[in-house]
């Protein structure tokens, strides 16, 4: 099932938590993103999948939540990835200084496969079952 | 695995992202008008958009440490109170030497995460700074990035003025309220106050009808200093009655006595009172009034003169009532001397009743003076006759001897 506007979709697969954020991501992006964080804390996984929609609008609010959390994954040695972004943002992302902090990726699949292995599919078909 | 390099990112992308940046925090900080909410937003604003993951931004409000508000993100605890203390100094330092709006580096006592720091300047006496620490990137702060704090900045203190006026105009609101419900207050009270000052007005010009005029006078200029304990004074004293009341009474009965006295009466007023006299006690057919002019003849002569005036009333009166009623006789009685004025109080277990009268030799001559008139005469003392003599002309007509005083009385007429 997609998220709603301001949903997060989350789904793990091996060692990997898919965070799908559905809308832009400004201040009131903040509480989900958090809560989603404090969620994972309990079972945390070694790596995190930020994966958006490429027509998603980024306010530089919105890019605080995501630097704060990602520097608190960084913190306890977690690997960040985003995927989905547009061109502009990829520029934006790199201008602020994210791209210290996560690895962009042009697609979903293309994170995936990078993350997994090529036999990503099969990972996620089998761990989703 | 793909990733930007940081040269990649185009000059137009961060040009357009800046200008939505600038646009999204006008319009954040002008949505809100708590002080601390702009405070907020713009900081979050500011840092995200620069990459920078440690910030705080001081206002000093007043010039101690109490009026100081900080608000930071990312800095340690232990960094904080050496933050707010470095702000402080450093507002105080730069308080009105005019650089305020230019991006500096943090001076020593700044905790080493600070790199830049942006004073600004809210009115004179209220100071505040932007702290930065070090961008995610590493890279300096640029003559652009500059650039775009300062325009930032300038913002926020545009709103945070406003919210200052709002806060202001909020606390004279409230001020103002408070002011409006006391003068309501204020209003009842009065407006009650009001209306027990009309009951009374209303008891007073009734209860007015039965009391002497120099009384009233005396109420109205002592208020609620009122003391009227009986004094010793010296006033003339006109006794006048009605010769044969008790016949009349008998031969046309009580109620048409009643409207005869009343009739008489009422134009003996106007020559009482056009004279200073004033009327202190009545009793059916009599009436015991008193001059209380200062002057010892002036007073005597507006007895006189309104003794005369009720004479020359009465006749008049008497062609009016021709072929219906037998002509009235007043007799009058005048004397001239000390007699005592004031209050009479009579306490009891049903309440306190309150008399204002005079009594004394002066009085209960005058009664005796008047008892010895016939026809509508009118007799003086010896004392009257003394003080009038230069302006009327009295006559001797004996000396009588007169119920319960000691020494016989001479009695003068006017001629």
């Amino acid at each position: 099932m997609k998220p709603g506007k301001n949903e997060i979709k989350e789904e793990r697969v091996s060692d990997l938590l898919i965070w799908t954020f559905k809308g832009d991501v400004t201040r009131q992006t903040k509480p989900v993103l958090e809560e989603a964080y404090r969620r994972q804390e309990s079972h945390p996984s070694s790596k995190i999948l930020f994966n958006f929609e490429s027509e998603a609008y980024f306010n530089s609010e919105g890019l605080k939540v995501l630097i704060d959390l990602m520097l608190k994954a960084k913190a306890l040695n977690q690997h960040v990835a985003v995927s989905g972004l547009s061109d502009h943002f990829k520029k934006i992302f790199n201008m602020v200084g994210i791209t210290r902090l996560a690895k962009l990726y042009d697609s979903f699949e293309g994170a995936l496969e990078a993350i997994l292995g090529p036999d990503w599919e099969r990972t996620r078909g089998k761990d989703g079952e | 695995m793909e990733s930007s390099r940081p040269d990649s990112a185009s000059e137009l992308d961060r040009r357009i992202y800046h200008l939505k940046t600038l646009y999204d925090v006008s319009s954040e900080l002008f949505s809100s008008i708590d002080f601390d909410t702009i405070l907020r937003n713009f900081l979050l604003m500011s840092m995200g958009n620069f990459g920078i993951s440690k910030g705080a931004v001081f206002v000093q409000k007043s010039n101690d440490f109490d009026g100081a508000r900080l608000i930071c993100f990312g800095f340690e605890d232990e960094n904080i109170d050496a933050l707010k203390e470095s702000s402080l100094r450093m507002t105080k330092t730069i308080a009105g030497r005019g650089d305020s709006g230019s991006v500096m580096l943090a001076p020593e006592g700044f905790p080493s995460e600070v790199a830049a720091l942006l004073p600004f300047g809210l009115a004179d006496e209220c100071q505040g700074l932007l702290i930065l620490g070090d961008k995610l990137t590493g890279d300096a702060i640029t003559e652009d990035d500059k650039e775009l704090l300062i325009t930032l900045v300038n913002n926020l203190v545009v709103a945070l003025r406003n919210a200052c006026s709002f806060e202001r105009i909020s606390r004279l609101n409230v001020e103002l309220q408070a002011k409006n419900e006391e003068l309501e207050t204020t209003l009842t009270e009065l407006k009650a106050a009001l209306r027990k000052v009309e009951i009374l007005e209303s008891i007073k010009s009734n209860l007015c009808k039965f009391v002497p005029t120099t009384l009233k006078r005396i109420i109205e200029d002592t208020g609620a200093t009122l003391c009227l304990d009986p004094k010793e004074c010296d006033v003339s004293v006109m006794f006048l009655d009605i010769e044969g009341y008790t016949r009349i009474t008998e031969q046309i009965g009580a109620a048409a006595v009643n409207d005869l006295v009343e009739r008489y009466f009422s134009v003996f007023m106007d020559a009482i009172y056009t004279n200073n006299g004033d009327v202190i006690e009545t009793s059916g057919d009599g009436l015991l009034v008193v001059f209380f002019s200062d002057d010892e003849r002036t007073k005597a002569g507006e007895a006189v003169r309104a003794a005369l005036m009720i004479r020359e009333q009465t006749s008049k009166v008497n062609e009016t009532y021709r072929g219906r009623y037998q002509p009235l006789c007043i007799n009058i009685g005048i004397t001239s001397g000390p007699a005592v004025v004031g209050t009479n109080k009579f306490e009891s277990y049903t309440g306190v009743r309150w008399a204002y009268t005079t009594h004394g030799a002066t009085v209960n001559l005058a009664a005796r003076i008047c008892s010895q008139a016939r026809g509508g005469a009118v007799f003086l003392c010896k004392e009257t006759a003394q003080r009038v003599k230069d302006f009327c002309r009295t006559t001797s007509i004996g000396t009588f001897a007169l119920k319960n005083i000691q020494e016989p009385v001479e009695i003068f007429g006017i001629t």
